[in-house]
This record gives C-alpha cells, sequence and structure tokens, in this order.
C-alpha cells in the first residue's frame, strides 16, 4: 500500500514535469499577450516529427537535429506571430481564442499532409533510457531528464526576466501594451520575441517528451490535458506552471492507483479536470496568478 | 435597427415601433422566404435534405450559443456537451423507457437546462478566459460519462434509436425531418430574436459590455448570466433531441470538443451579437465542412496511389483552419457586418456616406 502510494507519487511528479514543460510554454504567451495558445500542442507535435525525421530517417548527428528542429519551430513562431497574431491586437479574446484554435487545426493539417497517419513513433536512443530502482519504486531517467529541464528553463526564464533588458520589456508589457508602448518599447517586436520563445519551449518539450514516450499524435491534446495545471498554477506564473504541473501529476496517479480500481479505469482521464472545477470554484486565479482589480 | 429603417416609414403606434418586420416590402420578403424554404426540400435530393436538416440543427445550437456568447459575452466551449446532454436524455427515455418522443424532448430540455444552470454557476465568480475553460472541463467530463455510463448510452459502441413516430408522423425519410427541422428553426429563431429585444436581452448586452456598470445600473448579475447559460442549454437541448432523430445512432465521438469549437466558429464567422449572422454562419461552415469533406473524397478516389487517408483528413483539417483563420484576419465583425455594409453601399449608392 504504501508501495503503491510511493510509486504514484514519484509517477505523478515525473508525469507532471511534463505538463509543467508544456505549461511553461503557454504561460509565456498568455502573460505577455493575454492570448492562450492552443496552437502549442500542434507546435510541439510538428517540432518532434521534426526531430523525428532528422534524427530516425535522415541519421543526421544530434547536434544538427537539434538545431534544425529549432529551426523550424522559430520559424512556425515567427510566421505564426507575424500572419496570424499581430492583425488580432486589440480584438477581443475570443478572436484570440478562436485564432489559436483555428491555428492549431491548421498546423495539425499540415502535420497529418506531410506524416500522414500514423501510430506512436519513438526516437533511437540518444539519451539514457535505464530506470533507477530505489526499493521496488522505478524512476525513467529520461522522465527525470524532463523534470530537471523544466526547472531548468524556469530558472533561465526567472533570470532572463529578471535582469536582462528584452526580458524587463517582456514584463513591461504585461502589465499593459498601450503603456508600454508610450513609454518606447516597441511592443510588436517584443511579441514576436515572446512567440519565439515559447516556439523554443515546444521544440524542447518535443524532443523530452518525444524521448520519454514517443512522438505521435497525442502531443496535440496535451494543451487541453495543461488546461488544469495552467488554471491552478495561475495564467501569469511560470513557477506556478511547474508547482501545478508536480501537484496534478500527483492527482492524476494517485487517482489513478486508488480510485480506478473502485470504478473500473479510465478515471484518470477525467480527475485533472474535476480537480480543475475545484479549484475554479475555490481560488479562481489560481496559486500565484495576478488578480486583477477592475475599475469602471 | 431603428437606423436601417428607409426613409419616410414612421411608427404610428407601439404595435408597429415593436414589430419584427416592418415595411410591406419586409412583410412580402418574409411570405415569400417561408414559401421558398418550406417548398424547397421537395425539390431536393434525400442527400441535400440531409445537408438542410444537419444545418438546421447546428443552426440551433448556434442561435442559442450567439445569445450566450455574442449577446451576453460568456465563452462557452462545452456546448456540445449540451447537445450530447439533450441528445442523450431524449434518445434514452424513448427507446428505453417508452416515453413519448415530444415528452422525452420536454424532459431532455429541462435536464439540458439543469446542466446549463450548473454550469453557469462559475459564471458568478469567473470572466472571459477562466470561465471558458471551465466549459472546456464540463465538456471534458460529459464526454467521458457517455463511455462510463454504458448501461444508459451503450458508451462507444453506440445508442440506436428507432423510427420516431409522433402525431401520426414517422420520421424516417429525410423529407421529413429536414420539415421538421425546418420548422424548429424558424420557430426558435423567432424566440431568440424576440429574447434579444426584451429587457433580458438588453441585460444580457449591458453584461457584454461591461458587467461591472451592469450590476450598478441596476442588472441582477448572477440571474441574467444563468438566464443566458440556461437559455443556451434549452437551445442545445433541442437540437440534441434532433440530432437523436436525425442520426439515430447517437456515439459520444458526435459530441466532442471540436464539435463545441466549430460551433463558436460558427458564431465569430456569422457576426457575434447577430442573429442573422448565426444563420449565415451555420450555412457557411456546414457546407465549408461538406465541401472539404467531398472534396477530399474525390481526390482520394482520384490519386488513391498518391494520397494516404491521413493526408485527406489532413487537407481538410489544413482548410477548415485556414479559412477560419483568414476569416478572423480579415473579417474579424463576421458575415453579417460584411451584409450590413452591402445594405448601406446599395442604400447610399452612388454616395459613399
Amino acid at each position: 500500500m504504501i508501495e503503491a502510494l510511493l510509486q504514484a507519487i514519484v509517477s505523478g511528479i515525473l508525469v507532471g514535469s511534463i505538463y509543467a514543460l508544456v505549461a511553461i510554454g503557454i504561460v509565456i504567451i498568455y502573460r505577455s499577450s493575454g492570448i492562450f495558445n492552443f496552437a502549442h500542442g500542434a507546435t510541439i507535435l510538428i517540432s518532434g516529427f521534426v526531430f523525428w525525421t532528422f534524427i530516425s530517417l535522415a541519421q543526421l548527428p544530434l547536434w544538427a537535429c537539434i538545431a534544425l528542429t529549432i529551426i523550424s519551430s522559430v520559424v512556425i513562431g515567427i510566421a505564426v506571430e507575424y500572419l496570424a497574431m499581430r492583425p488580432l491586437l486589440g480584438q477581443p479574446i475570443l478572436a484570440g481564442i478562436m485564432m489559436t484554435l483555428g491555428l492549431s487545426m491548421l498546423l495539425l493539417g499540415i502535420y497529418q499532409i506531410i506524416w500522414g497517419e500514423r501510430d506512436i513513433v519513438s526516437f533511437p536512443n540518444f539519451m539514457p533510457m535505464g530506470h533507477w530502482k530505489i526499493g521496488n519504486i522505478i524512476i525513467g531517467q529520461a522522465d527525470t531528464a524532463v523534470l530537471v529541464a523544466a526547472i531548468l528553463l524556469f530558472v533561465l526564464f526567472t533570470v532572463f526576466f529578471k535582469f536582462t533588458r528584452i526580458g524587463k520589456q517582456v514584463q513591461a508589457i504585461c502589465e499593459s501594451h498601450i503603456i508600454a508602448q508610450s513609454v518606447g518599447i516597441d511592443v510588436k517586436r517584443i511579441l514576436s520575441v515572446v512567440w519565439v520563445i515559447a516556439c523554443l519551449c515546444a521544440a524542447i518539450s518535443a524532443v523530452l517528451i518525444g524521448a520519454v514516450g514517443g512522438v505521435g499524435i497525442y502531443l496535440n491534446d496535451l494543451v487541453f490535458m495543461v488546461i488544469p495545471v495552467i488554471i491552478l498554477g495561475g495564467l501569469e506564473s511560470i513557477g506556478g506552471a511547474i508547482v501545478a504541473g508536480l501537484i496534478v501529476g500527483l492527482v492524476e496517479m494517485i487517482s489513478a492507483t486508488f480510485i480506478d480500481p473502485i470504478i473500473g479505469g479510465g478515471f484518470r482521464q477525467v480527475a485533472p479536470y474535476l480537480f480543475l472545477l475545484i479549484v475554479l470554484f475555490v481560488k479562481p486565479y489560481g496559486l500565484f496568478g495576478w488578480e486583477r482589480i477592475e475599475r469602471i | 435597427m431603428g437606423l436601417t429603417v428607409p426613409a419616410g416609414v414612421r411608427d404610428e403606434n407601439y404595435r408597429q415601433a415593436i414589430g419584427i418586420v416592418k415595411t410591406k416590402t419586409q412583410w412580402v420578403g418574409a411570405v415569400i422566404g417561408l414559401i421558398a424554404l418550406y417548398t424547397l426540400p421537395l425539390g431536393l435530393s434525400d442527400y441535400f435534405n440531409n445537408l438542410v436538416a444537419l444545418i438546421c440543427i447546428n443552426m440551433i445550437v448556434v442561435l442559442g450559443l450567439n445569445l450566450l456568447t455574442g449577446y451576453c459575452g460568456q465563452i462557452s466551449l462545452g456546448q456540445s456537451a449540451f447537445v450530447a446532454v439533450g441528445a442523450y436524455s431524449a434518445g434514452i427515455l424513448y427507446t428505453k423507457y417508452g416515453v413519448p418522443f415530444p415528452l422525452a424532448t420536454f424532459f431532455a430540455v429541462m435536464i439540458s437546462a439543469g446542466f446549463g444552470i450548473i454550469v453557469g454557476l462559475p459564471s458568478v465568480r469567473l470572466k472571459g478566459f477562466y470561465l471558458a475553460l471551465s466549459t472546456v472541463a464540463f465538456q471534458f467530463i460529459v464526454y467521458w460519462l457517455l463511455f462510463k455510463a454504458d448501461a444508459l448510452t451503450q458508451g462507444g459502441f453506440g445508442l440506436a434509436i428507432p423510427a420516431v413516430t409522433f402525431f401520426g408522423i414517422t420520421f424516417d425519410t429525410r423529407l421529413e425531418v429536414a420539415y421538421l427541422c425546418i420548422s424548429s428553426v424558424v420557430i426558435l429563431a423567432y424566440f431568440a430574436k424576440s429574447i434579444a429585444r426584451t429587457r433580458t436581452g438588453r441585460a444580457f448586452i449591458a453584461i457584454r459590455d461591461n458587467d461591472l456598470a451592469a450590476e450598478v445600473m441596476g442588472i441582477a448579475l448572477t440571474r441574467t448570466k444563468l438566464t443566458a447559460f440556461v437559455i443556451s442549454s434549452i437551445y442545445a437541448g433541442i437540437a440534441g433531441a434532433l440530432y437523436a432523430l436525425y442520426f439515430r445512432w447517437l456515439m459520444p465521438d458526435l459530441f466532442t470538443l471540436g464539435h463545441s469549437v466549430w460551433y463558436l466558429a460558427m458564431v465569430i464567422v456569422g457576426g457575434m451579437g447577430s442573429l442573422l449572422g448565426s444563420i449565415l454562419g451555420t450555412v457557411f461552415i456546414v457546407c465549408l465542412q461538406e465541401i472539404t469533406r467531398v472534396w477530399f473524397a474525390s481526390l482520394a478516389a482520384a490519386f488513391p496511389n498518391v494520397l494516404s487517408v491521413g493526408m485527406g483528413t489532413g487537407i481538410s483539417h489544413t482548410a477548415l483552419g485556414l479559412a477560419l483563420v483568414l476569416f478572423l484576419i480579415f473579417e474579424p465583425r463576421g458575415l453579417s457586418h460584411r451584409w450590413e455594409t452591402i445594405k448601406s453601399t446599395y442604400r447610399l449608392w452612388p454616395f459613399s456616406y
């Protein structure tokens, strides 16, 4: 019993770190432009398959594959920002939601045209794929790499936002686009920087998550699976995304271990959403979100 | 509305002032339009009657959703879950408990409205995006329940519904179904238009524009928001019952998040806060979906060696996504706005204003 609980906790943290990694990319865009990027999952999907194509089919060296994946995701980021998101500045939030949903469908379609219907494919080994065993508890090494990457990204972004000029400008446009513009910040340029950063996150997530579980169309649905994470952590907080990712992962794995046997399986899929509803009722702006005060 | 009435037309009493159809030309147009609408299915093949019924069912959902999202400003990404609740309630009551279909529809609508209240409750505390996400959660939970409660819903196998008979008519041909759907749309569109003009409808608009200001002006915020959710879920419930009658084989995969997204897309493409827009948007999107589907089928048949099934779905996904993206970039205010511009250009021609 204790062992099952411990294993659930460990797997929960590892699953949660995947959620955290995906959530970071979405949070970065939300906090600077107020748009929830539903197309993030499709970006991860495409980056993952670009990486897979280069490393498995073209068999290029690892560094070249990573570089090409990063380049392709940066291209996607710039194209999306410049062609689709820029005309939407100042439109109601629903337009932003629909735009990213439309983009996710578009990118999904492009993926299907290029790579067709595929089952999950996995990368050849380029990372340690073994397990550590502590007692009977199994800890995957690749999964741990995801956790480490999520934490590293968090540290990196914290430093970036606190100490660099562009990072501080991003912080400023989070407050208000209009005010930032009026103190001389080039809001459009900063927004494209932000989209590029988010797409870089997508590329990193694609490579690491692909190493853990293979790449397949499920990557596209990750964006809906991290919704509970992002709400719990607060839509604007990167640290929140990590903490909440781990919590939601725990909730998922613990409910999978202890509630599934009672109701006969499958509860794992909805547990995060039920948890989300509870969070929304108790603490609507999440653990670290900004509660904006409204004035008329 | 008042501004678009032609010069020289004056309202002489309250009946005229509150009339939906004001001038003789509009009356003639309305009567001719209705006659055309009702003779149309007679001349169409089964395939097109099927499409007409599908458009009408979608239109009912979208009319309700437009009242909620376009008028009241509450985003719902869980509308197809309401449709599912309506469809499965009507289907189960009719098939398993032998309830007459009109009564089953009534109960289905009541159940759907009950869910509307439950889903609407977070709107008391949540706004905008957070509310949209809570409706996504509702969508996933209902979808999961459809699989899980397989004693009632038959899960992924699907719930078969025998041809529905009521008032002495058996709805087993496409023609009858199309007539039923058209009649429902006409009645419900009239209701929607009427709701939009009442005190409640105006309160919706006030809440959309600024809910704090609306509350200060004496609008009961909670009650009005819940009313909007209930109305839209009633529309979805009716559409659901028609779905059961139309498809006669209910599967959880007919009620996914993707369907909810498309309902919202229809609202946006038509134009938020315009009921004419709901009608135009639904026709546009459903036809687009149908065309991409048919187009791909013919493409795959033409090049069986080049195109795989996956690529086909890819092409239709790309086309639909691209259409939505282009629409948001070039016509963010929707088809109804374009229609208004055409009308005013025609009225003012040859002057620009």
